[in-house]
């Protein structure tokens, strides 16, 4: 028996890779600002340049997902209509109203940060700018995961496991590629004189690796539960699920095999420094590029697979 | 005047699965030709010879608890005092997260300029002995020859690249007085419109009558488009 | 008008000018930026948002999508149309319309419209050859076309002009009869035989009705539909798809079509014949209701002692009539009054309003077992069986719906006959709830020709035709006569044949046969042969591809003034046909404004009866004016034709039904409604020889006889000669033929089939983009796309998927369409909609107009050009065409 179902929905992806890196540069920037503020609060001053790049970043990559974010709108001159119209019950609605502030408190973060002795708007301290943009910067972290989860009609997404994986991302993709940009700097202009070599200012950043080697962990275990909870879940989730497999399953295999090899990376450096071994300076690179990559690729994968059995309508659903 | 509560109920037993729902609305509402406010589902299912065909019309459900509008960042998607769910051209910036957020997959998304086979054809077929779709179009001094301006009583008259559309419940027509376009051309009337507020109206009827059933009950979107008996029964 | 248009505007300009057109509400960027173009809209635009002056006019026409020929309404804005509804007036459709006149819309706006008269540059004709058309003006045109029908009088030659009619309004004789018989050719060819003559063969000669039916369906309790489809197609469709509702709340219905049609869809029963054994399924009916004892004994009577002798595989026992045993001397004796049921069933059988029920069961049923007919037709015997019983237990409230189905086929002309027969058997013709007639109504005919016909056109305009008609093997019954209907697809043979004569100057109207004929590729070899033709279309289709001048017809809906006639819901009605937009080109009305110039240009050149027929026949019947232009001519024609409907001066005023008040009063309303059908008043009156209902044709046996005797045979004679198999007595009753087949079963291992589109505006839908964007309503089908559907089961065999290339090869042609894995049909048969596979008709049509590569495939490339002979039709049902299918 075939069974011809024949419903024409509009065709194609409706939110493109371009959301996806939206929500990538803005859960690394995210992870970026927090990294930059704890750096800045509690770790010894040699930290302070990492602490700056941390905090440029924020803003940056915050900023350019947004920009690509709208650059997808299509009606970009309306964007203001957000501004004068309220829309508490739209997450998106106070998603731009978060991210933008955070944009610009993270950005006058990085601005005292980097240049501590302008006096400009003096009052506006890094302490005081850091401590609320904190809230913010745990909120649109959430905000991230958030927006899809209650778009409810798209199984993949509306889901606990779709939050938890994105403050989880965060946390992983921001230290990652702070600890990235910052290697490349280092390579390119070389250490500042206080930072010392890269082997004991590593060892300095232990409780970094820890988060990453926590936060990695638990992402794979979310990663599971997402997909136990739509593989054992009514059909509609099961459809879901198979359908972004089947269009996205070697992507996310590749994703979880990066992560899974970040992960032992993040063991091994562990290890390395319990025992006072060397870590080559390459493998940190490696691990955070793996956890970048496939912390990206979750996202594009959750974005655009999550769009591929979206719930239709069918005679089964009358009722 | 007291608030109305539109809605729609579509009596499957005597649809025929016609589509001049489908296209009337077309028509009425300057619907570009790759969009379908109003819809259908079919299903065939069983083997030869027990073979069975199944049509469902579909259109914008003006749920009363819509996912649309509730998660419209500039609240362009919006629901009228009538219990109409409705779409503000000037708020829209064309994020699609109405799109995304129906479970029903009926609005649709102006990626290009609407109407292309109007508004960008100029190679005729036989120079000289026959048009392109844009001298049609000027010699009908309108966008599209066919183009309805009561329409654009109440919305954009045709919506502008970048917009977001969907069935409205042909809110101009109401407002005058008139039912949806699609209800007048159902051949079948087997399209039933009407205000739930009043008892007497005819779908309050229609569903007093029969077993109503919505789509996608689980999604908790409260339809106000009903179906009711079956299509082959 | 075309100088009124503005001339080219670039790219932007338009964007920018169609932005501030657009914008309903205030706040738009767009018109800061728009330049000079923007005054070409704003007019319009400040209007746009006036409810009062967006809401427009209603306005009266007739949609001629279908032969339904509904009274429509047009919502007109600013002179243009912009929406369509039923005429709320009509008692017909009862303000009802199918999907397809919003087509329409689509049609009378389309870009590829032939907006000015074309001449052909290329003299070289063919599929693939580009004609090379240049514009010119309607005055060369016609100058063009007179000087050749001169040049064919002063050559002694008129019979060598012929005129090909498709679709039509009732002014139609204006043209197509006119022209032809004052010209002096008898060569006036309809389109009618590629349409359904051989459906109308049926109840003709078991109830003497040459015409479609209605239906009571409000009242019945049955409908038993032969490849009738009706809430797609037929002839009361919207009429149809409103009543189906609560009429199946009262009713059974069983459909009998090979594939799952809409209707069958909606039905109870679905009898999926295998395609061409209708005939073998409805005697198999006849034989259960006999032999079960349910047919209607108040209608056609019972045996004298109550006894049923129908028993399967025994003749009952009764003296031959003795009229069906002698010569057709005695015929005349039967009209005079021999009482036909004391003559047939004197002894055994009383019968009442039917004739020959005895002679049917002894001659053709007694064998006709539903176990017999279950292996013919793939249809189960119990289906069979309870499908007979439910039909004859609702008694007179009963519908046998004959459609062209399961009678355009090669020997479909006894299925025909069958099917119909049902009716009798159960009493339900002009009965409650049963098949009815057409109601009269108060138009007129056009005035007499003969006084204008000069002694050549008297003479030429007798011989005979093109189309073969009254040949041996193309007796072309209708009215009983031997030739007296047409053999629309036989006229490409004659053509190539040049036989009787050849053709040299032809005009062919609202009619594409290079497209819509079974063999299609003959009408596009005799096309190319033919040194002058005029495609009178509103597209350039595939015949304007052939045609030296092409002239451009005024839309039917929007555009031309006419009438048409029909029935639907027991009322027959007349319909104008109005001009309620002015068109946007050059074109004119094809039935009265173009004959009108004709008829000028041939006065000019010396030949001035057409001129005075026109004029002098036809004057404004309020006035007494005659006419001066086309214009005027057309009003006046219209008028004279409709009197009775509006003019209380005339005799037939409100006899019939509706009494207009005046002529504005018709144009306002757009319609005339007949009074309601009356039940019963044809019961034994019947324009039957014997006036009964004839399950023994008598009325078939005289036609035959005298189709036999025109060439010197035998009955049995005529009947090798136009394929049947059936010999004898069989002739005259309603019989099971076999399905004919063309292709070796082992090479073309596929019976084909096809059906219509619900969406089909007859061929005429396809350039429309909502049709090609609607198209999957027709069960099976895909929008945008052209399915050939096949059973699961056989596209596992082949390999084959969804959406796969597939070349269908048949012995005439091949043509390619998308796979469809279907459920909808049986193995072994293949089905394709018919009305895509354009080659030309425009750029939505064809995948590529320029190079003639058509979207899909056209059927009759496939379908081999078999007729039923007796009715002269094609044969585009029944499988005629065996097929292989394989992997482009
Ligand atoms: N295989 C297959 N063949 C079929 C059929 C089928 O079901 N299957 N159906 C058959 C039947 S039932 C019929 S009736 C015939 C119909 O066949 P035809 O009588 O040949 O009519 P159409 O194919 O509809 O083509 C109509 C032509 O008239 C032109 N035209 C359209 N509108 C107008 C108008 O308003 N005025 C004028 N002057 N021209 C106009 C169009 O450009 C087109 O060229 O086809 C038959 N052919
Ligand atoms: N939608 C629509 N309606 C129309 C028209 C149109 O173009 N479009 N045209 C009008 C015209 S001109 C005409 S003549 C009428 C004719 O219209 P219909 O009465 O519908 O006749 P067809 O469409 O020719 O054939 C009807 C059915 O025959 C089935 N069929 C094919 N082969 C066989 C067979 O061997 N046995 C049986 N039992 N069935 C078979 C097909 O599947 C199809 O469903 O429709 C009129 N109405
Ligand atoms: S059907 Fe979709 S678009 Fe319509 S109101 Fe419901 S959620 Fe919104
Ligand atoms: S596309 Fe427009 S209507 Fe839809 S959610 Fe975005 S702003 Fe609202
Ligand atoms: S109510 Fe109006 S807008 Fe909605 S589907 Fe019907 S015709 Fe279209
Ligand atoms: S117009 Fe009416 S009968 Fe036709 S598909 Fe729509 S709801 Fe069904
Ligand atoms: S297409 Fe046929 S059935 Fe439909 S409205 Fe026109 S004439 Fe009537
Ligand atoms: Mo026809």
């Amino acid at each position: 028996m075939e069974t011809t179902l024949l419903y024409q929905t509009q065709p194609g992806i409706i939110w493109d890779w371009r959301v996806a890196w939206d929500l990538s540069l803005g859960g690394l920037g995210v992870g970026a600002f927090l990294l930059a503020f704890s750096l800045w609060c509690l770790a010894d001053r040699r930290y302070r340049p990492l602490a700056q790049t941390a905090a440029v970043i924020a803003p940056i990559a915050v900023a350019i997902g947004l920009t690509l974010l709208f650059s997808k709108l299509g009606y970009k001159f309306h964007v203001y209509q957000m501004g004068l119209n309220l829309a508490p019950t739209s997450i998106m609605w106070w998603g731009a109203l978060i991210q933008g502030a955070f944009v610009a408190l993270s950005a006058i973060f990085a601005f005292r940060l980097l240049f501590p002795d302008v006096s400009l708007l003096a009052w506006l301290s890094a302490r005081l700018v850091g401590w609320v943009a904190v809230p913010l910067a745990v909120l649109t972290g959430l905000y991230h995961g958030v927006l899809l989860a209650v778009i409810s009609s798209h199984p993949l997404w509306a889901t606990g496991q779709m939050v938890m994986a994105s403050v989880l991302l965060f946390m992983v993709t921001g230290v990652a590629g702070t600890l990235l940009v910052h290697m490349i700097r280092t390579a390119i202009f070389g250490a500042r004189l206080d930072e010392g070599p890269f082997r004991d200012y590593r060892q300095g950043l232990r409780p970094l690796s820890l988060i990453m080697l926590v936060s990695t962990a638990l992402l794979l275990v979310s990663l599971l539960a997402w997909w136990m909870e739509l593989r054992f879940g009514p059909a509609s989730d099961q459809q879901a699920l198979a359908d972004a497999l089947t269009s996205y399953g070697t992507l996310i295999a590749l994703a979880i095999v990066s992560l899974i090899v970040a992960l032992a990376l993040c063991v091994a450096s562990l290890l390395a420094d319990l025992r006072g071994r060397y870590f080559p300076a390459f493998a940190t690179a490696l691990l955070c590029v793996l956890m970048l990559g496939g912390g990206f690729a979750i996202r594009f994968a959750a974005v655009l697979g999550g769009q591929m059995g979206s719930s239709i309508s069918t005679l089964a659903t009358l009722s | 005047m007291s608030d109305k509560r539109y809605a729609m109920v579509i009596d499957l037993h005597r649809c025929v699965g016609c589509a001049a729902c489908d296209i009337a609305c077309k028509s009425e509402n300057n619907v570009p030709v790759e969009f379908h406010w109003s819809n259908h589902i079919i299903e065939t299912s069983g083997t030869f010879p027990d073979t069975r065909y199944n049509y469902i019309p579909t259109l914008c459900n003006h749920c009363e608890n819509a996912p649309c509008v509730t998660n419209c960042p500039t609240t362009a998607m919006y629901k009228n005092a009538d219990g109409l769910t409705l779409h503000d051209t000037d708020k829209c910036i064309g994020c699609r997260l109405c799109q995304l957020s129906c479970p029903y997959g009926v609005i649709w998304f102006n990626k290009e300029d609407p109407h292309q086979n109007f508004m960008r054809d100029s190679e005729p077929a036989i120079p000289g002995g026959t048009s392109t779709g844009r001298e049609v179009a000027q010699a009908t001094d309108a966008p599209i020859p066919y183009y309805n301006p009561a329409r654009a009583t109440t919305y954009q008259g045709i919506r502008d690249r970048g917009m977001v559309e969907k069935c409205t419940f042909c809110d101009h027509r109401l407002a005058v007085g008139e039912d949806p376009a699609c209800v007048v051309a159902c051949p079948a009337d087997a399209r039933i419109f009407g205000d739930l507020n009043d008892m007497e109206s005819p779908p309050s009827k229609a569903l007093a009558e029969h077993a109503p059933r919505v789509l996608q009950r689980d999604q908790g979107t409260k339809p106000h488009v009903f179906y009711v008996r079956n299509f082959n029964e | 008008m075309t100088d009124q248009i503005p001339t080219s505007k670039n790219d932007d300009g338009w964007q920018i000018s169609r932005r501030g057109f657009l914008q309903g509400s205030a706040g738009t960027v767009a018109a800061a930026t728009a330049g000079p173009a923007l005054n070409f809209f704003t007019a319009a635009s400040a209007q746009a948002q006036q409810p009062a002056e967006a809401a427009g006019k209603w306005m009266a026409s007739t949609c001629q999508g279908c032969t339904s020929w509904c009274p429509v309404q047009v919502k007109v804005v600013d002179g243009r149309a912009v929406h369509l509804r039923g005429n709320p007036l009509a008692k017909a459709n009862h303000g009802k319309i199918c999907p397809r006149p919003h087509l329409a819309l689509q049609q009378v706006y389309d870009p590829d419209r032939v907006r000015q008269p074309m001449k052909r540059t290329n003299p070289e004709k063919g599929r693939g050859k580009d004609p090379g058309f240049v514009p010119i003006s309607w005055d060369e045109a016609m100058d063009m076309l007179a000087d050749r029908i001169m040049e064919l009088r002063n050559d002694g030659e008129p019979e060598k002009f012929a005129l090909f009619r498709g679709r039509y309004t009732y002014l139609r004789d204006i043209l197509y009869s006119a022209v032809p018989k004052i010209i002096g050719s008898p060569n006036n060819i309809s389109h009618s035989a590629i349409c359904a003559e051989a459906e109308k063969f049926g109840p003709y000669y078991v109830e003497g009705l040459w015409d479609y039916r209605d239906y009571d369906l409000e009242h019945t309790r049955y409908v038993l539909c032969w490849g009738a489809d009706p809430v797609s197609s037929n002839r009361q469709v919207p009429h149809a798809i409103n009543f189906w509702g609560n009429m199946r709340d009262n009713a059974t219905v069983a459909v009998v079509d090979p594939r799952l049609s809409a209707t069958a869809a909606k039905a109870d029963e679905w009898l999926p014949v295998i395609p061409g054994e209708d005939g073998a399924l409805a005697v198999a009916m006849a034989h259960v209701i006999l032999a079960e004892g349910a047919w209607n004994k108040t209608f056609v009577g019972d045996f004298v002692d109550g006894e049923n002798r129908f028993v399967p595989g025994q003749t009952v026992d009764e003296p031959q009539p003795s009229v069906a045993a002698e010569g057709a001397e005695r015929t005349e004796g039967i009209v005079a009054g021999d009482a036909p049921t004391s003559r047939t069933s004197a002894s055994v059988f009383n019968e009442i309003h039917t004739h020959g029920v005895v002679q049917w069961w002894n001659l053709e049923l007694k064998d006709r077992t539903p176990e017999w007919a279950a292996e013919r037709t793939g249809i189960p015997a119990e289906q069979i069986r309870r499908v007979a019983l439910g039909f004859a237990a609702a008694g007179s409230r009963a519908i046998s719906w004959l459609s062209p189905g399961a009678s355009m086929q090669a020997r479909g002309g006894y299925s025909a006959m069958a099917t119909h027969a049902l009716n009798g058997l159960v009493g339900s013709i002009d009965a409650k709830g049963g098949v009815v007639a057409k109601v009269k109504d108060p138009t007129g005919s056009v005035p007499d020709m003969a006084p204008y016909q000069d002694e050549l056109a008297a003479s030429h305009s007798k011989y005979d035709k093109i189309d073969q008609r009254g040949t041996l093997a193309f007796p072309s019954l209708n009215g009983g006569k031997s030739g007296g209907g047409v053999v629309t697809n036989a006229a490409a043979d004659g053509m190539l044949a040049k036989s009787p004569n050849e053709i040299k100057v032809a005009i062919a109207y609202w009619s594409n046969f290079g497209f819509s004929t079974s063999g299609s590729y003959r009408w596009e070899q005799a096309l190319s042969e033919l040194p002058f033709f005029v495609h009178l279309t509103t597209n350039a289709s595939e015949m304007s591809m052939f045609a030296d001048l092409v002239l451009p017809a005024a839309h039917q809906l929007f555009e031309k003034w006419g009438y048409i006639k029909g029935k639907q819901n027991l009322h027959s009605y007349v319909s104008l046909n109005q001009r309620v937009i002015d068109p946007l080109w050059d074109v004119k009305q094809d039935e009265t404004e173009v004959p009108f110039m004709l008829a000028e240009k041939l006065a000019e050149r010396g030949f001035d009866n057409l001129y005075r027929y026109y004029t002098e026949g036809f004057a404004d019947p309020e006035t007494g004016a005659a006419p001066t232009n086309g214009e005027e001519f057309t009003e006046y024609a219209l008028k004279m034709l409709t009197r009775g409907c509006w003019d209380s001066t005339h005799e037939d005023y409100g006899k019939y039904g509706d009494r207009l008040e005046g002529w504005e009063d018709f144009k306002e309303k757009g319609v005339w409604n007949s009074h309601r059908y009356e039940y019963g008043k044809r019961v034994d009156n019947f324009a039957t020889q014997t006036g009964k209902v004839e399950f023994y044709s008598e009325t078939l046996k005289t036609a035959l006889r005298g189709h036999a005797e025109r060439h010197d045979t035998t009955v049995d004679g005529v009947l090798e000669a136009t394929n049947y198999v059936g010999r004898g007595e069989l002739a005259f009753v309603p019989h099971f033929e076999p399905a004919l087949r063309h292709g070796d079963e082992v090479e073309y291992p596929f019976v084909f089939f096809e059906h219509r589109s619900r969406l089909n505006r007859e061929g005429r839908s396809a350039n429309c983009t909502w049709y090609q964007a609607h198209k999957n309503v027709d069960p099976g089908d895909e929008n945008w796309s052209d399915v050939l559907k096949m059973n699961p089961i056989d596209a596992d065999a082949l390999g084959l998927d969804d959406g796969d290339m597939v070349r269908i090869t048949s012995t005439t042609g091949t043509i390619t369409a998308q796979l469809k894995r279907w459920e909808g049909l049986r193995p072994g048969t293949v089905a394709k909609c018919y009305g895509q596979g354009h080659w030309a008709y425009g750029r939505v049509a064809a995948a590529n107009f320029a190079e003639h590569v058509p979207l899909g495939g056209n059927n009759n490339e496939i379908l081999y050009p078999e007729f039923e002979r007796l009715s002269g039709s094609t044969a585009r049902h029944g499988g005629p065409s065996r097929v292989k299918v394989e992997r482009v």
